[in-house]
């Protein structure tokens, strides 16, 4: 078996067997956090809350990779509605806010959703915290957007940036830096595009072509 | 008297089944928890019908939870339903979004688990 296998494997085995007792301990820790009172133990617990919400946002980014790198991900392409793919996306993601939009694409519905996520919490921990989702028609092609407010990225960052364990701002802080690397790889499993338009203090806007439906 | 929301928990994995039933009463709701859904309705009994939520993991032990989730809106036709799953592909969730269920991966934060849960208390409210 070769190295990648290996690696494939592996991910995938610890991610998957992980996954049920990290859903265990983030519900008891939020069942304990009730149940605290005195300040400076629930300061305690919401820090140990925030390391495991972030070890779980750590093995889903695993997990995915593992599966684009085993090619394990058949996408089922139909018409999507944008606009019901931004209504399930807010509901998650309270930093975030989207445009009405009347377009829809040809996509997987389900990957298409993993990919908006991975830029919109890539905007959340990268990106000044906001992120703003609209979509133009262009050329006959969809341009799905998100933009964000934050320090913005170099533009000898901009390819490096998709790349597996890469955080252009050289951070060792929330996530793995694999997100990007997952929102790429799955675009380009449906025959999407995805670049970044951003300069230094401009912020940054992630752009996602798809096909119009 | 208030009647205090029931939620139908199948859920066939022990520690995640416990954690979510104290986070599930702490929010204020009855539980009847079981390993699949024959198992939960004959806990509940009569009570089934009145079920608001149906909360399911998607990998039960003899079948899948979107089915089972089927079954028992039968018999409680008001309950919503939230899949949730640790599954590597996306079957549980292109099973839960065609059966027009809701879907959260696990580890699903709690936080997100109690917006659902709010927002779908005020639909049956």
């Amino acid at each position: 078996m070769d190295s990648e296998s290996v690696k494939t494997r592996f991910l995938t085995a610890i991610g998957h067997d992980m996954r049920q007792p990290l859903h265990a301990l983030l519900l008891y820790l939020s069942a304990l956090e009730r149940r605290v009172h005195d300040a400076e133990a629930r300061d305690v617990l919401s820090k140990a809350d925030r390391a495991a919400q972030s070890l779980a946002g750590m093995i889903e980014g695993l997990i995915q990779l593992a599966r684009l790198d085993a090619g394990k991900i058949d996408p089922e392409l139909e018409r999507v509605s944008l606009q019901s793919l931004f209504d399930d996306l807010l509901a998650r993601a309270p930093h975030a806010s989207a445009e009405a939009t009347p377009l829809y694409v040809h996509s997987d519905p389900v990957l298409l959703e993993t990919i908006m996520q991975q830029l919109i919490s890539n905007a959340a921990t990268h990106g000044g915290g906001k992120a703003h989702v609209s979509a133009i028609e262009k050329n006959g092609a969809v341009q799905i957007e998100v933009r964000d407010d934050g320090p913005g990225i170099a533009p000898e960052d901009q390819e490096r940036i998709f790349a597996e364990f890469v955080r252009a701002d050289g951070s060792s802080g929330n996530g793995l830096g694999v997100g990007l690397t997952i929102a790429k790889g799955l675009a380009e499993l449906m025959k999407h595009t995805i670049e970044v338009r951003s300069a230094p203090g401009k912020g940054a806007t992630f752009v996602v072509r798809a096909e119009r439906a | 008297m208030e009647t205090r929301p029931l939620i139908l928990l199948l859920e066939d994995h022990c520690g995640s089944a416990e954690a979510m039933q104290i986070v599930l009463r702490d929010w204020g709701a009855d539980v009847v928890h079981g390993a699949d859904a024959d198992d939960v309705a004959s806990t509940a009994g009569a009570n089934t019908s009145r079920a608001t939520i149906i909360i399911t993991d998607f990998h039960l032990t003899d079948t899948d939870g979107v089915s089972a989730a089927k079954q028992l809106r039968k018999r409680a036709p008001r309950a919503q339903v939230l899949v949730l799953s640790g599954s590597l592909n996306n079957d549980a969730k292109r099973a839960a979004k065609s059966a027009g269920y809701t879907f959260m991966h696990k580890p699903a934060p709690p936080r997100d688990l109690i917006a659902w849960l709010e927002r779908n208390n005020a639909l049956v409210d």
